[in-house]
């Protein structure tokens, strides 16, 4: 799909539907399974956000972002995080390059220099390391040796975390957790998945992904349908439903339910309520909508405000998980009457 | 496709008027009932005293008239508000918008379209480059919609909600009058009450026009001496020709010229044991049968009816009864005495009346400077048969002061001047040994108690006042103990813990 010439905003609108539905197609030739993983990661990729992927070892984290970079004709960069991992490893670096018998400093970029870049295991690296990721994340910049330098669009993070041999890690801060807009648990694959899994996978034929865009114009064609998101409408009835939500757990406030007040520290931070909007705008586009319903800002509580709670200690030694207080918050929640 | 924006707006003028009628049909049937009963009040008081034995005075009825049409002029006023606020309400873009989307299921895209274009062509260039999607969706959505059929005007339940509250409304409302009436008696509500039911009775014991004519002229009477806008001397001027009026149907009018009517006109007011008296005199013997069958006081002027003559005499009685009624009025209004009735009481209870019933024979009820009140002769008052017991063990008699003996209060005057009591069953008392159930003894002028003799000591054997105190049956002996007894060396000293120490001193 090359750059499309000056279309109408219905066209537009179904643009993307179909783009995200080939998309989608695309990774479910390789990812068996976890559609809904797929399109939660593709709706961030959409909205501009980030996204932390949980899941135990094996279970194709990387290969699914692979796989999106793939489909999409975006670059792809993967850093595997370890203790040893400098910030120089991934922002880059100076380097003395000799040319024409001068020798000067270059800037040799490191691997966050892609459009779509893979952090495995985040949470092994040192929080030092992890800084280093975060200025790029949000500022969407590096900065060495005084020099900043802008990350070409999109910009995309896909982290993944290993919820298991966590001895010797550096749990992500909460403020790194907060700018991820979604977090997404991949489920272990169903028997019958499984065996999907086996028969791709051991055969001769292997499933080859076939990019939708073509890779010089990708990023262009990507950054115009992000923008298309911001565009969806929203009324304001909703986004004081989205408020709600958010101050609901936010444990002291006044709307706050009690499960919140009992078991959370703190609750999501305005990013939160950003990340419900943006969600909710990407599944009105992809139901046909240009405006937001409740059942699209429902839909993304789970992951997106997922990770922005902070349990206390109660919590965890009740074993509550943020899962449980948020189906809590989807129950109580009353939609506001005008 | 419609223009959706004269769609919602068709729709807009619609739920605007279906919500403003309502809360119209809810309000105004209340408001126009209360209007209704405000000026109906003078009416149907009248009839609601005659049936129901309560009246407002005139000034109450005034006020109370004057602040339902106040209220009804509020409530009309309240749900003209309402219905204007509920039509503006349900025009509410937003809130239309927000129904809408409900109605026909459309996700909050009329909703945000509503918000949308409730900005105006001010936010027309801050508009979503999306926004021609969505108004064409809104279009698509809204090409099927009928205004008319989505706010339907069900007027089946509006009126059955109307008339709920309308009919819960009456009930307070006429629960709250009676209350009322019932708490705020009139001057002269008694005397009234009685009168009317004086009326009453002529009415059903004649059959004569003219006599109809008196008892209709004689609960107008009583109606005016309920007027508080009438003052005390024309209601005077008004019931003094009434008695005229009533002496003149009754030829003789005097008691003593008419010893039956009397004895009827005591009878009704006065207890059977004193009707009976009053009966011997005349020499009607069938007094004593009545006496025999029970006795029952209550019933004095019923069974004075029956015992009477005829239906001549008893109108005559009655006629008598109304005048004596007037006379004391009559009495009432020149002192100015007028007395407020203590407490609430319908037609029929006799209570106030019912306070006199052991007076002795209704000669202190009997106004003596009154036409046709002279005293009843002595030989009236005075024991007539030596044994008159009024009530037995089986309702046959009950000592009753007056009855047999001479009042000796009744030459001391009576503060009651020229009311006749009216006889009610009087408490009946038990007999030494009997038992039975509790008796009320409630307002009674004063209560006969009969001490029992000495019991008699049976099989010859002797009664000793008080008794033997009891004794212990385990001897004892309240010795110290011997010296030696005590272990404890009287120099050892115990040290007090500290805490105690507060606590011993």
């Amino acid at each position: 799909m090359g750059v499309a010439p000056r279309m109408t905003p219905a066209e537009r609108a179904a643009e993307f539907r179909e783009v995200f539905k080939r998309a989608q197609a695309e990774v479910g030739k390789v990812i068996v399974g976890n559609q809904a993983t797929i399109r939660r990661v593709l709706s961030a990729l959409f909205c501009g956000g980030h996204v932390l992927i949980e899941g135990v070892p094996g279970l194709g984290k990387t290969l699914m972002v692979k796989t999106v970079s793939d489909a999409l004709g975006l670059s792809f960069k993967r850093i595997q995080f370890t203790p040893d991992l400098m910030p120089s490893d991934i922002v880059g670096t100076q380097v003395l390059v000799e040319e024409d018998g001068r020798r000067e400093f270059q800037f040799k970029p490191g691997p966050i220099f892609a459009h779509i870049v893979l952090g495995d295991e985040i949470n092994r690296a040192t929080p030092k390391t992890q800084s280093a990721v975060l200025e790029a994340m949000e500022e969407r910049q590096v900065t060495v040796f005084g020099n900043t330098y802008l990350l070409k669009p999109p910009f995309f993070v896909l982290a993944t975390q290993n919820p298991i041999e966590l001895e010797g890690t550096y749990p992500l801060p909460e403020a790194q957790m907060d700018r991820f807009i979604f977090k997404v648990v991949i489920a272990p694959p169903k028997p019958e998945e499984l065996r999907e899994i086996l028969s791709r996978t051991t055969g001769v034929a292997l499933s080859q992904v076939k990019a939708i865009f073509d890779p010089p114009h990708a990023p262009a064609q990507v950054e115009r349908l992000k923008s298309l998101v911001r565009e969806v409408m929203i009324a304001e009835p909703l986004e004081r439903y989205v408020i709600a939500i958010v101050t609901s757990c936010t444990p002291g406030s006044a709307a706050a339910i009690p499960e919140a007040t009992q078991y959370l520290r703190f609750g999501p931070s305005p990013r939160g309520a950003q990340a419900l909007i943006l969600g909710a705008k990407v599944n009105a586009l992809l139901d046909g909508r240009v405006t937001v319903s409740y059942e699209d800002v429902e839909d993304v509580i789970v992951p997106a405000l997922r990770h922005r709670l902070l349990l206390n200690f109660q919590a965890e030694a009740e074993g509550v998980s943020a899962e449980t207080i948020l189906d809590q918050i989807v129950k109580r929640l009353r939609r506001p009457r005008l | 496709m419609p223009n959706p924006i004269e769609v919602i707006n068709l729709a807009r003028q619609r739920a605007g008027k279906v919500a403003a009628l309502n809360v119209t049909v809810l309000g105004s049937p209340v408001c126009l009932l209360t209007a209704f009963v405000a000026l109906e009040l003078g009416q149907r008081s009248g009839q609601v005293w005659r049936r129901m034995g309560i009246a407002l005075s005139s000034t109450a009825a005034s006020r109370i008239r004057i602040s339902l049409l106040a209220l009804a002029g509020a409530g009309l006023m309240v749900t003209a508000w309402s219905s204007w606020r509920a039509y503006r309400q349900a025009r509410d873009l937003k809130r239309l918008a927000a129904r809408l989307d409900g109605e026909i299921n459309a996700h909050q895209e009329i909703l945000t379209f509503g918000e949308v274009i409730a900005g105006g062509t001010e936010a027309a260039s801050t508009r979503s480059p999306l926004f021609p999607v969505l108004w064409q969706r809104v279009s698509e959505y809204l090409s099927s919609f009928d205004p008319a059929a989505c706010f339907r005007i069900n007027m089946p339940r509006l009126l059955a909600r109307s008339a709920l509250l309308t009919v819960t409304w009456l009930v307070l409302l006429f629960g709250s009058l009676i209350l009322f009436s019932s708490s705020q008696r009139p001057p002269y509500y008694n005397e009234a009450r009685r009168l009317a039911e004086l009326a009453n009775e002529i009415d059903k014991t004649t059959s004569s026009a003219q006599t109809q004519a008196l008892a209709r002229r004689l609960r107008a009477g009583a109606r005016a001496l309920l007027n508080p806008n009438t003052s005390d001397k024309e209601k005077l001027i008004q019931l003094t020709a009434l008695r005229r009026e009533l002496e003149q149907a009754e030829p003789g009018g005097t008691h003593a010229e008419k010893p039956q009517a009397k004895a009827a006109a005591r009878a009704g007011g006065a207890s059977a044991g004193q009707g009976s008296a009053n009966q011997r005199g005349t020499g009607a013997g069938k007094q004593n049968q009545g006496q025999g069958e029970g006795g029952k006081g209550g019933e004095g002027r019923g069974l004075g009816k029956q015992r009477s003559a005829g239906a001549a005499t008893e109108e005559q009685g009655l006629l008598e009864q109304a005048r004596n009624e007037l006379s004391k009025v009559e009495k009432q209004l020149e002192t100015g005495t007028a007395r407020q009735p203590k407490s609430a009481t319908k037609i029929g209870d006799n209570n106030p009346q019912g306070q006199q019933r052991q007076t002795s024979g209704g000669q202190a009820n009997v106004n003596p400077l009154r036409p046709g009140n002279q005293p009843v002769p002595a030989p009236e008052n005075k024991e007539g048969t030596g044994s008159r017991r009024q009530q037995t063990a089986r309702g046959e008699a009950t000592p009753k002061a007056g009855a047999g003996t001479k009042n000796p209060g009744a030459g001391h005057g009576d503060t009651r001047l020229g009311e006749t009591p009216a006889s009610r069953a009087y408490a009946r008392f038990y007999k030494p040994g009997e038992h039975g159930p509790a008796l009320g003894i409630k307002d009674a002028r004063y209560v006969t108690v009969s001490i029992p003799p000495a019991a008699e000591p049976a099989a010859g054997g002797k009664i000793i006042a008080g008794g033997a105190p009891s004794k212990a049956a385990t001897p004892y002996a309240n010795l110290p103990l011997p010296t030696g007894a005590v272990p404890a060396n009287p120099q050892e000293q115990q040290l007090v813990p500290p805490r105690y120490r507060d606590l011993l001193r």
